[in-house]
């Protein structure tokens, strides 16, 4: 499946992906720091010390090199930015406050709070103008700056264009040092919506020149060659086997911060994890389908699902498949699949069935309200079974042909083999005269033929780079490099440019938003298939510790142990 | 006691048939009768290839008794444990998992004789599927690779000098690979899948067919009955097929018998880590493989394609070295 | 005798180099950048970043580059890691395997050691019978089985033993078990072999017919006598061995080769793939260098007829 970028890594064997809901699920991650240690109806344990399980190893704490969700989160524990996702909204973390924003709302100056590295010199702008260019120098090789032109830094998508005569001029980016403690951000139009919570991302930490240049090749590569400013830093990193963090009592914040240990072990099969979850060998993991019951019988209260903002649906190739650009087919195909099977048996995780694009509780407009809820809450279901045979049915004889053979194109990986196991059932059973065959390939080869269109179906998933529809919606618009299906409608191309330019009136943006994915919708171009859900067992004496759906993967900064 | 006296006219002068000299009283045995005889002398031996030949059979017919295919999914009925009605009494087909009877809980009145996997697919089906994919590959992967053992080897060791000692380098390279590594290079490079299977494990397989050839053929072609047939004026491709060939195939029948239980292995290790078959066909590696994940939750879903292996495994080991002494005796350990 | 290990050497070393080179080509001719994001970046930021890394050189300039960073101990970067160096990861990892491999080749030669003087001593008995029936079943079973039994029953049912992990001591129990009883079987077997062999060798006939205990002719002449052949099973051991650890490591969760090889197969790592591999073959070839060397040094005739194994 394709995903933007840093939480792709799902698709790889690596179960962690996920970003939680903190709103919905129940999950004992809504306490927050505040209060938790304050209320005296718990105590506060000795020994601090939090174990929990990953799937994979860390693949980098370089902040220009990170696309994945546990290099991010590494980052997120052990760096600060302007700003930190915390409880699904951002605070002030290393800006000491809102900044100034000109009349234009182009021009930020950031005010920075006094904060140490943990080599003990002080956090300069001059670092975050040095960790933005870094990003933005192609000679650090940066795999994840595309952020920069998708907040709409001044002229970053010029610098990341290999056509632009301004390609790898880093110096023209729109961040300025005025003094020490002052830092000027220009942007190309008003900022977005999302403007703050995207500063908290690893992409937009500082870094520090001198350090970098000394370490040369062997930057970021164990916890000795690398520099802490935030909540954590990292103190042991056995690669392969397990990494752990140690409290920062130099962080600003630090009252906040609980923990005194956090060790993360590298445990790939759930059934061991499982069975170190329950010998006490780690404090929390996460659950697939099969052991979802079998824990919910023995360890009832312990077990806690949630959301997160990931969808999978499957491109349906119009551009080389003539028969795909049958409505009626596209809307047989979408009425086939019982998603509810899917959700409730296959995957048993929490998932929810999904016939929409933007999912549920990832991100609420101006009003307060949630996206979904403005836009039908259940999205655009085609119907069931036996509207599924009418609309085959309409499809053979508009398109005059009885029977039909396709090929379901899927990664190689956990989920999907199961999912597109399913799915090519499903749509064989219903639609009589139908044969699906699946095509598992390596996610390299997955993504060559994706993008080459030799495929009928290809399931994918997509997750969010920013906390806005926009990252779920601009990828379908004409000739997006994402938009394999070939589908293109001239409404739908508007909306979202007037979305991109227009972000001074955010009311308008975020309506114009609402109706490009009914416009979307109304013409099925893919099959959405559910919303990622996320199961986990924790112990009781876990409190405030989050899977937000933005932000860090793991939220364990404000996180504590009581006693047991 | 009386006297005898023992005088010459008691002895008669027998009539000597110089053709009786020549004949063989007993029925004669050829090296193959013999082998024969030996090899279903040997209980092991005998006891295995019955065994085989159910599993095959089953591999073959085992499918057409379950009203199920190998992709009847029915999310209904996921994760059934074994159930046989008639031998309910045996607690492994009771169709009770934690003393809970799922069946009932379900309200389903199907026996699954081997229960259901996560999409409700009838597990007896994909087992026996799965045996017949398996033995398959292994079958074709061993046929070919006797088929260029015999002739790698052959010709090296027929030729000898410079053509022996090139082959042989080449082959000592390939060998100085272990096998696995070969293997998987192979599969990611040509795509997992049936063929990519077969030619991966083939690839490795053919090096000691080729050795044994190469070694009985050395051995051989110097005996007088070769010295003899050549001064006669054979061919040297007559001198392979009609000699060397037939005096090497009990060798090439033992080898053959290895090979098989080595190609289901490495079917078995592929799909185990997942580089086997693919969705929703099914092998007995890609069965366990799937059955291992759920193990500590579903145990029956490993146990019947774990145990059909075994069996294959053992089996063909067993009447592999029950072969290997029947025709080599000298060898028998 | 100097002449046959500069031939072995210099085939070792040929193998290897063939090694290096199916891989690299292997490699080559699969799809795949070292950027997992690459789908959101346009062609021309992914032709620059495969331009920062040299792969958008010819392949016979990458070859000659790979070998000349070979020589010089760096097999480049892993690409699911960040394009760290892979060589940290072999480094962590290589002892790992390693300890695991030799535990259970000790194990597992001792207990075949044992097993096959038995069965050769009380040859045709009960005893022996068993001992062969053991060694068959633990020939044939594919050790990842016997991990799953034995993970299954012992550590998942009893809880007698960690079910996966390799820092302490109990870690190694089971993983051990599951790898050393395919050796065991196989020495048994052997062993059996060489002692059945032995024992009716003349000098022992003599020993016997010199009044000497049953217990002192089997220790002094048969065993020391039937041990020697042993090293010629070591080459297909290890290998048996090699294999073998690579499933067991990923269903004990070991943190060595093994898993890592595992790992970089699924995410398509060519770099660790090709780096993993590399190190197998090499133990592997080593191993049969080695067992060359000792058995040209039991046996001259090897050494005149120049054959391997």
């Amino acid at each position: 499946m394709r995903h933007k970028a840093k939480w792709s890594l799902v698709m790889s064997f690596i179960l962690a992906l996920s970003m939680v809901l903190a709103a919905c699920g129940g999950s004992g991650s809504n306490e927050s720091s505040s209060s938790s240690s304050k209320d005296g109806s718990e105590k506060l344990a000795k020994n601090q010390t939090l174990t929990l399980r990953e799937a994979a190893d860390i693949p980098t704490v370089d902040p220009t090199q990170s696309t994945d969700t546990t290099s991010s989160n590494v980052i997120q524990m052990t760096l600060s930015g302007l700003t930190r996702m915390h409880n699904q909204k951002y605070e002030w973390d290393l800006a000491a406050g809102a900044p100034k924003v000109s009349a234009d709302k182009k021009v930020y100056t950031f005010k920075l709070r006094d904060q140490k590295w943990s080599d003990g010199k002080p956090v300069t702008s001059q670092d975050f103008v040095y960790g933005w260019q870094r990003q933005n120098d192609p000679k650090a090789k940066p795999q994840y700056n595309f952020l920069f032109a998708s907040v709409g830094v001044k002229n970053a998508d010029k610098i990341q264009n290999p056509k632009d005569p301004m390609y790898g001029k880093y110096q023209n980016l729109g961040v300025k040092a005025i003094d020490d403690k002052t830092l000027e951000v220009t942007l190309d139009r008003p900022a977005p919506p999302f403007f703050y919570s995207i500063l908290s991302q690893p992409q937009f930490m500082p870094q520090r020149e001198d350090f970098i240049k000394k370490q040369g090749n062997k930057y970021a590569t164990s916890p000795s060659t690398l520099l802490y400013n935030g909540p954590f830093t990292l103190s042991d990193w056995k690669k392969g086997t397990s990494w752990t963090y140690k409290k920062n009592p130099d962080y600003w914040n630090a009252d906040t911060t609980k923990l005194e240990t956090v060790t993360f072990k590298v445990v790939k099969d759930t059934s061991t994890a499982v069975n170190m979850y329950k010998t006490g060998e780690l404090d929390e993991t996460e659950l697939s389908s099969e052991f979802v019951n079998s824990l919910k019988q023995s360890n009832p209260n312990e077990v806690k699902n949630a959301l997160i903002s990931g969808t999978y649906f499957l491109y349906l190739n119009q551009k080389t498949n003539k028969n795909m650009k049958n409505l009626n087919l596209r809307k047989a195909i979408n009425a086939a699949i019982d998603r509810n099977g899917l959700t409730k048996t296959i995957l048993n995780d929490g998932s929810a069935p999904s016939n929409f694009i933007v999912p549920k509780g990832f991100v609420t407009g101006p009003d307060g309200k949630d996206y979904r809820s403005a836009n039908p809450n259940e999205g655009y279901p085609a119907g069931d079974a036996s509207d599924a045979k009418k609309y085959w049915n309409q499809a053979k004889s508009e398109l005059g042909i009885d029977s039909l053979k396709l090929t379901l194109l899927t990664p190689d990986t956990g989920t999907s083999k199961q999912v597109s196991a399913y799915v090519a059932n499903q749509i064989k059973k219903n639609l009589p005269g139908v044969t699906v065959e699946i095509n598992q390939q390596p996610w390299a080869s997955y993504l060559k033929l994706n993008q080459s269109f030799k495929f009928d179906l290809a399931f994918s998933g997509w997750f969010p780079d920013y906390q806005d529809p926009m990252t779920f919606l601009d990828m379908w618009t004409t000739g997006h490099p994402q938009n394999t299906t070939g589908w293109s409608n001239k409404q739908f191309d508007s909306e979202i440019q007037s979305a991109t330019t227009g972000t001074g009136d955010v009311k308008k943006r975020w309506n114009t938003l609402l109706n490009a994915e009914q416009t979307m919708m109304k013409q099925y171009p893919i099959v959405p298939l559910f919303q990622q859900g996320k199961t986990w067992a924790q112990k009781p004496y876990v409190k405030g510790f989050q899977f937000p759906s933005y932000g860090p993967e793991y939220d364990f900064a404000r996180a504590y142990i009581t006693e047991h | 006691m009386a006297d005898i006296k023992v005088t010459g006219d008691l002895f008669v002068p027998s009539d000597i048939d110089h053709t009786l000299s020549e004949k063989i009283a007993r029925k004669s045995t050829s090296v193959w009768k013999d082998a024969m005889r030996r090899f279903v002398q040997n209980k092991g031996a005998m006891v295995s290839m019955v065994i085989i030949a159910i599993i095959v059979v089953m591999a073959m017919i085992g499918s057409v008794l379950s009203p199920y295919d190998i992709d009847d999914q029915d999310l209904t009925r996921s994760n059934l444990p074994p159930k046989i009605s008639t031998l309910s009494w045996i607690p492994l087909f009771d169709g009770k998992e934690n003393g809970v009877d799922t069946y009932q809980q379900r309200g389903i009145t199907k026996d699954f004789w081997f229960g259901t996997d996560s999409f409700g697919r009838d597990l007896w089906t994909r087992t026996w599927q799965g045996t017949r994919i398996s033995l398959i590959i292994a079958l074709v992967a061993t046929l070919v690779d006797v088929f260029i053992g015999v002739v790698y080897g052959g010709i090296s060791g027929y030729f000898g000098g410079a053509v022996d000692t090139v082959m042989q380098r080449i082959l000592e390279i390939i060998a100085g690979i272990p096998n696995l590594v070969w293997i998987i290079l192979l599969i990611l490079v040509m795509k997992p899948g049936l063929l990519a299977i077969t030619i991966a494990i083939l690839a490795t397989s053919w090096l000691t067919m080729a050795r044994i050839v190469r070694g009985q053929v050395l051995k051989l072609k110097d005996q007088e009955f070769v010295l003899a047939s050549r001064t006669l004026g054979s061919s040297g491709g007559r001198i392979i097929v009609r000699h060397l060939l037939p005096n090497s195939l009990g060798m090439i029948i033992v080898n053959t018998m290895f090979s098989i239980p080595t190609a289901i292995f490495f079917e078995a290790l592929l799909s185990f880590i997942g580089l086997g078959i693919r969705q929703p066909e099914a092998s007995l590696g890609s069965l366990i493989n799937a059955g291992y994940e759920i193990l500590q939750i579903h145990p029956y879903q490993t146990l019947y394609p774990g145990l059909v292996i075994s069996l294959l495994l053992i089996c063909f080991n067993i009447m592999g070295d029950g072969l290997r002494d029947a025709f080599d005796p000298k060898l028998r350990r | 005798m100097a002449y046959y290990i500069l031939k072995r050497i210099g085939y070792m070393l040929l193998t290897f180099f063939i090694v290096i080179t199916l891989t690299f080509l292997s490699m080559k001719l699969l799809p795949g950048t070292p950027f997992k994001q690459q789908n959101r970046l346009t062609p021309e930021q992914l032709n620059q970043l495969m331009h920062y890394y040299g792969l958008d050189q010819p392949v016979p300039v990458q070859y000659v580059r790979y070998l000349w960073n070979f020589i010089h101990g760096d097999l480049g970067g892993s690409f699911q890691y960040g394009m760290q160096p892979v060589t940290d990861f072999l480094w962590q990892r290589f002892p790992v395997s390693l300890q695991l491999g030799i535990e259970a080749m000790i194990v597992g030669t001792i207990f075949g050691i044992l097993f096959g003087v038995i069965a050769g001593m009380y040859r045709s008995t009960t005893l022996d019978w068993g001992t062969m029936a053991f060694s068959v079943v633990g020939f044939s079973i594919p050790s990842f089985i016997f991990a799953a039994i034995l993970q299954y029953v012992f550590g998942v049912q009893l809880r007698l033993f960690p079910v996966a992990g390799w820092n302490d001591p109990w870690n190694h129990v089971l993983p051990v078990i599951s790898l050393a009883i395919g050796v065991t079987a196989e020495v048994a077997r052997f062993m059996r072999t060489e002692m059945v062999e032995v024992l009716s060798q003349d000098y022992i006939v003599t020993a016997e017919a010199k009044g000497l205990a049953s217990s002192a002719i089997v220790m002094k002449h048969g065993i020391r006598n039937a041990l020697i052949p042993i090293v010629t099973v070591l080459g297909p051991l290890t290998a048996a061995v090699v294999t073998g650890s690579l499933v067991i490591e990923n269903i004990f969760t070991i943190p060595g080769i093994g898993t890592q090889f595992v790992e970089s197969v699924v995410t398509n790592d060519y770099p660790m793939i090709m780096a993993t591999t590399e190190v197998y073959a090499g133990l592997y070839i080593v191993t049969i260098f080695i067992v060359d060397i000792l058995y040209g040094v039991i046996d001259p005739r090897i050494r005149v007829s120049g054959g391997g194994k």
